[in-house]
């Protein structure tokens, strides 16, 4: 009797391997494009001209969509991944910086910079579908797995806002460091990730998100996290590195030198890898996640930021 | 009024952090015929820096705070930036130093790094001058005449630029 599974599971599982490994996005802030990254050749397979001084970028494997920020432009990006054009910019009343897609890639999220609000469009149509007043400067911004929730870094505001997107309203604020900026979420979501620049520490918010549960002592002026499974990574940009943290027992096991000003910061899931984009060298480092260690760098565009999911996070 | 001072001088560095989304950035090198101890020694001088920099007028005293050591320079052009030491390594030999908010130079959050590095022979050296920094206004466009990022970039690329070509004479005198 043939098992039939014996036959047909290693060739999905090969299948998923060969198609399951996405691009990573680079904003360069100073070349006003985006560096398309083949996570598995380390290479620059394509450079999207956008609007002007590009930041933010979230990522939908789902729809086959990046969105970018053009902080100065005051748009957003709409790049069909297959493609790798852009099909749309969404003229917006304000400068965004951070973006982020919620749970099923329906509704994509606006951090307006200097207005303290979320704008909430639908990314069929690209319609503004509700606002969120939130705290000052807000900056990162990250949708929970489960759908609930989005959480907002209020940079000026040294405080998280936590957003209920059920109830269309600010559910919470909680208090973090001292100037929060970059999001981050544990693979499993029950884990939020808050890197506070002046603080420089990493405030930890577990589910049901309500209050700080951790605080971690980081390296300098850091800026953003990525999380893999048994650890999370945090930019330090004045140091040049990344501090490497067990995410079990809170310690700081490595810091890794990377690249000038590091900022934005990635895992990716396919390669086990860490991708941070370094502002003052142009280019991005990659971190083997198995021990630690650089594995390259690919030269990528001018002052490259990356801030925000800039790699498709493995689905869930 | 010391009293009114003393106030207002907690206020600048709470406010001394809230720029805006978009850093600007300055990077030039030269290259120097001088060995790099030489060059080193007159860039980690945080207080002499008129000796070489043409744009300064004249350095304050050193003023030593809980927080670090502190300077304020006087521009020829006019007007004053304060400026604090933030750490000069003589292994690495970089010197890292930020500029306060309101000063002279029309840039915020400025954030500088001078690196000496050893040149193609021993009496050699190149320098890489590396700064960060954002335009002066914060708010929502439009923005003001002389607080844009174009007007951050000049002034700084220019004290840059003046700083590094007065160095190498300086430092290449025998």
């Amino acid at each position: 009797m043939i098992r039939l599974e014996l036959i047909l599971l290693p060739l999905i599982l090969i299948a998923q391997t060969a198609l399951a490994a996405p691009d990573a996005y680079i904003t360069n802030q100073g070349s006003h494009n985006v560096s398309v990254i083949d996570i598995a050749q380390h290479q620059v397979v394509a450079t999207i001209a956008v609007g002007k001084a590009p930041a933010g970028v979230a990522v939908s494997e789902r729809q086959h969509r990046a969105y970018i920020s053009n902080v100065e432009g005051q748009s957003i990006s709409v790049i069909d991944t297959q493609t790798r054009q852009v099909i749309k910019e969404i003229a917006l009343a304000s400068a965004p910086l951070g973006v982020a897609l919620n749970a099923d890639d329906s509704r994509l999220f606006v951090a307006y910079w200097y207005d303290d609000k979320i704008v909430e469009f639908n990314t069929a149509d690209y319609r503004i579908v509700r606002e969120f007043n939130v705290g000052k400067s807000p900056s990162g911004l990250l949708a929970s797995l489960d759908g609930h929730y989005l959480f907002v870094a209020n940079r000026d505001s040294n405080d998280v806002a936590v957003v209920d997107l059920s109830k269309g309203e600010v559910s919470n604020r909680i208090t973090v460091g001292e100037h929060p900026f970059g999001l981050a979420q544990s693979l499993d979501g029950s884990q939020l990730y808050v890197v506070n620049v002046h603080a420089e520490t990493l405030s930890i918010i577990a589910a049901p998100y309500t209050a700080v549960t951790a605080t971690i002592k980081v390296g300098a002026h850091p800026y953003c996290a990525a999380a893999s499974a048994d650890s999370i990574y945090v930019t330090n940009t004045e140091g040049d590195s990344v501090s490497v943290i067990n995410a079990a027992s809170h310690l700081v096991t490595s810091t890794i030198k990377v690249g000038n000003v590091p900022e934005g910061i990635a895992y990716a899931a396919a390669t086990n890898q860490i991708y941070v984009a370094n502002w003052g060298d142009d280019n991005v480092s990659v971190i083997d996640a198995s021990n630690n260690k650089l594995i390259t760098q690919i030269a990528t565009g001018a002052q490259s930021r990356a801030f925000g999911q800039f790699i498709a996070a493995a689905p869930h | 009024m010391k009293k009114l001072l003393a106030i207002t001088a907690l206020f600048i560095p709470l406010l001394a952090f809230a720029h805006g989304p978009t850093p600007q950035k300055v990077e030039q090198e030269i290259a120097i015929d001088a060995p790099p101890a030489k060059v080193w020694a007159l860039i980690k001088d945080f207080g002499n820096w008129q000796t070489w920099h043409p744009a300064i007028a004249s350095i304050s005293k050193l003023e030593t705070k809980d927080d670090g050591v502190y300077r304020t320079i006087t521009l020829k052009s006019g007007g004053t930036v304060y400026e604090k030491l933030r750490s000069a390594d003589d292994t690495e030999m970089k010197l890292k130093y930020e500029a306060e908010e309101g000063g002279a130079i029309p840039a915020s959050d400025y954030v500088g790094t001078i690196t000496v590095k050893a040149g193609a022979t021993a009496g050699q050296s190149s320098v890489l001058w590396f700064g960060r920094y954002y335009r002066v206004y914060k708010l929502n466009p439009p923005i003001p005449e002389g607080q844009d990022d174009e007007s951050a970039n000049k002034a700084v690329g220019d004290f840059v630029a003046a700083g590094l070509a007065n160095l190498k004479i300086v430092a290449e005198k025998k």
